[in-house]
């Protein structure tokens, strides 16, 4: 059924055809043979009957008389009629007058299934009186000659007729099939080459014709709607283009305006905040105007922070933040954060708690995981109560992760603030306390974080403290890298009072540098993000120290070192030269250019702190382990 | 009835006529054939009586006589078959089949009385038929058989059936 099923329609026309005209054919031939069957049978019959009646007639006499041999005599006229194989005379009391046979076996019982012989009986009447009876046997032989010729020829004149009939079903199928095929073909055609151009030939005017017809409307109309939407998409396109375009340029001209801003602001800023801490150097000056130099300082620094994040910020949301992963040993980043928070700290009297990090090791960039985790630190210690504490843990998570928890005992957050706090400029009305802020560190730490593939979060009961937490994916410490465990620190002496200029035009290393410093606090720390600047500040105060940076916009480190040199106050002075460029030709060409230390970024806190100690004060060098 | 079954029976029970087996007589033969004849021969228009046809028996031969006795009232041409005895005084006679015994001696003066009146003659008489009789009958063996003067029964206007003259041992013309 499958396979009928699957034949061409041309080929089902034909088998039905085929079996239509068999049906047909066999039902006309048994018709005809039947019919004609009866007809000569009733021939035959009639014809036997008549010569039966005949004879009946000729022999009645000889029956009344008994008179075998005339009987016999008149039985063997027979002999002329081929049909009539045998033939018997009974008398009324069933003897046997006379017989008349052609062969011997002509009585044998008759053939049912094939009945090839028969027989019919005509009385002999004398007088109205029956007398005897004559029994013929007729043959059939020649009504079944005849009906076998007759049954081939139908057969034969059928078959021609069918054939005849099949080349008439093949030809019309063709008119059905034909114009199929090509719609069929042309239809996969185009599904397979979506050339909608293409139409099909229309010769009939019959259901096929107007399938073709509905069909080529039907592709006029794709083609028309094809043809529309590439229009369509044409000018969105351009469109889109444009608007792009736009915005690219609203971004660029942004772009430029906030590096524009930064720059004229953190140039004068540098001068406010580079003139007002050699002011308050100035031993001349009184208690008050000291006061008042320290404010604007405090203020200028304030504002330097405020514009360096706003413009971190920026860089994040652009995408412009360049980070370098690398696996960050917790134990050291946590321990240079505690070092730069400890003066604060012990001001508030708070109890730090801390559990013991080695061998832990998160995937980060370890400078912005430094920012990131020193925000945390520096707004549990602002936000702390006075003796209270703050506890660092480290919980490891699920999928190799860990989360540095930072929690503090500050008054908490309530829990339908949570939200807002990562968003820029939300303080939670701290901006009406005394607690210093720009408001937009948290959103920085967060986005920070998330740059780097990590997570933040906060959990906080109101009167009880918050928790904060840095979630990273975990790395494993190489025992090689890992850095000693020993720190040191200046050693605190009263009376040695100095300067260190530190020329870096990069925002995020200056404001490191500055909370380095301010766990240091007989260094004053002035910072130029210009050499310009700084030759102006030193001229102005020269320091006990320079640290530069050697990429400088405008003049690198080399060049600025050398100008210093050329000063009168800069001839002894020790410079140490802070450098991304870690390649062994570059500390090579630092030492030989005239640099006491070449140090490469990012700083590690112990090597600054020995360099430190060793070019202030080479006699006074002291060790001692940190708590 | 009874009489019509039996002769019958004796028809088709003696397929030759063959009287050997001596179950029935010659005589009775006779009968049979002479009542047989008579269906066999055309009288002309109107000198048969409507009902009857009457067979009338000349001479002595009581043995033929009671045989045909036993042919009273069947049919022959659609009518009943009627017997008379007649003596020779009587002749012609008001009968339509006049049956002459062998033993009658004047056989010839029989048939010159009778002469072409339309009577159909029979009679197991030698030599009958040469006497211009109509139907001789004779048994050869045991064996009836029967000859005829075609001559005589047309000089009488009798037509005889070509049926009845085909069995005819010897046809005169």
């Amino acid at each position: 059924m499958r396979r009928l099923l699957s034949l061409p329609i041309r080929y089902k026309l034909m088998l039905l055809a085929g079996f239509v005209l068999t049906g047909a054919m066999l039902s006309v031939i048994s018709f005809s043979i039947f019919n004609e069957y009866h007809e000569r049978r009733y021939a035959i019959e009639e014809r036997a009957g008549m010569i039966g009646g005949v004879l009946a007639a000729n022999v009645m006499s000889a029956v009344l008389f008994s008179d075998a041999s005339d009987a016999s005599k008149t039985l063997h006229s027979l002999i002329n009629v081929p049909d009539i194989r045998a033939a018997r005379i009974m008398t009324s009391v069933g003897n046997t007058l006379a017989t008349y046979t052609t062969s011997r076996h002509e009585f044998s019982p008759p053939d049912w299934a094939m009945p090839a012989r028969f027989e019919i009986r005509v009385p002999i009447m004398s007088e109205n009186a029956k007398i005897g009876t004559l029994f013929l046997v007729v043959s059939n032989a020649s009504l079944w000659q005849a009906l076998r010729t007759n049954a081939q020829r139908t057969t034969v004149l059928m078959a021609l007729l069918m054939l005849l009939a099949l080349a008439a079903a093949s030809k019309v199928g063709r008119y059905i099939t034909d114009p199929i095929e090509i719609l069929a073909k042309t239809a996969r055609h185009i599904s397979s080459t979506r050339n909608y151009q293409l139409r099909v030939t229309n010769y009939a005017d019959d259901e096929l014709g107007h399938l073709i017809d509905d069909f080529n409307t039907m592709l006029e109309e794709i083609e028309l709607r094809d043809t529309q939407l590439e229009t369509n998409i044409e000018q969105r396109t351009v469109q889109l283009r444009q608007a792009k375009e736009q915005a690219e340029t609203a971004n660029r001209a942004k772009s430029e305006f906030l590096s524009r801003m930064s720059h004229e602001l953190r140039t004068p800023l540098n001068s406010i905040l580079g003139f007002s801490q050699v002011m308050a150097g100035d031993p001349a000056l009184d208690e008050d105007h000291r006061d008042s130099t320290n404010e604007i300082f405090k203020a200028g620094r304030h504002l330097l922070e405020l514009v360096n994040e706003v413009l971190d910020l920026a860089k994040i949301e652009s995408g412009r933040l360049q980070l370098s992963m690398e696996t960050v040993p917790l134990e050291d980043v946590v321990m240079e954060c505690f070092a730069l928070i400890e003066p604060l700290a012990i001001k508030r009297n708070l109890n730090i708690e801390r559990p013991n990090m080695s061998h832990m090791a998160v995937r980060a960039d370890r400078i912005r995981l430094k920012e990131a985790l020193l925000n945390l630190i520096s707004n549990a210690v602002k936000y702390n109560r006075d003796h209270g504490h703050i506890r660092l843990s480290i919980e490891s998570r699920l999928e190799h992760r860990l989360r540095i928890v930072v929690s503090d005992s500050g008054h908490g957050i309530p829990e339908d603030k949570l939200d807002d706090i990562f968003l820029p400029f939300n303080r939670l009305n701290a901006e009406f306390s005394d607690i210093e802020g720009t408001g937009i560190g948290l959103t920085i730490t967060r986005r920070l974080i998330e740059t780097m593939g990590g997570t933040v979060g906060v959990h906080s009961v109101v009167d009880k403290g918050s928790s904060f937490w840095i979630e990273l994916p975990a790395s494993t410490v190489d025992e090689v890298t890992q850095p000693e465990q020993v720190k040191k620190r200046l050693h605190a002496r009263p009376g040695l009072q100095c300067t260190v200029l530190y020329v870096e035009d990069n925002p995020a290393n200056v404001k490191l540098m500055v909370r380095i410093f301010r766990s240091l606090p007989y260094i004053q720390l002035i910072t130029a993000n210009t050499p310009e600047i700084g030759l102006q500040l030193a001229r102005a105060n020269p320091p006990a120290l320079v640290m530069l940076d050697i990429n400088l916009p405008g003049m690198d480190g080399y060049e600025l070192l050398g100008r210093i040199r050329a000063e009168s106050w800069g001839k002894n002075l020790p410079a140490i030269a802070i450098s991304a460029n870690a390649m062994q030709c570059d500390i090579e060409r630092g030492n030989s250019a005239g640099f006491e230390a070449y140090l490469t970024k990012p700083v590690d806190l112990n090597q600054l702190n020995d360099t430190l100690v060793g070019l202030l004060d080479p006699g006074s060098m002291a060790t001692e382990e940190m708590t | 009835m009874k009489t019509y079954l039996r002769v019958l029976l004796l028809l088709f029970f003696c397929p030759a006529w063959s009287l050997g087996q001596g179950m029935v007589s010659e005589s009775a033969v006779k009968a049979a054939f002479i009542y047989n004849f008579i269906k066999f021969v055309e009288w002309p228009a109107n000198t048969l009586p409507t009902g009857h046809i009457r067979l009338c028996l000349v001479g002595h031969d009581d043995k033929l006589q009671v045989a045909i006795e036993q042919m009273v009232g069947k049919e022959a041409q659609g009518r009943i078959l009627e017997i008379a005895n007649v003596q020779r005084s009587d002749l012609p006679g008001n009968c339509q089949v006049l049956v002459i015994s062998s033993n009658e001696d004047r056989v010839a003066e029989i048939l010159r009385m009778v002469g072409e009146a339309p009577k159909l003659t029979i009679s197991d008489a030698a030599d009958f038929i040469d006497d211009h009789g109509m139907i001789g009958l004779n048994s050869v063996d045991h064996k009836v058989q029967f000859d005829i003067n075609v001559n005589s029964a047309r000089r009488a206007h009798l037509k005889i059936s070509a049926q009845l003259l085909k069995l005819a041992r010897r046809v005169v013309q």
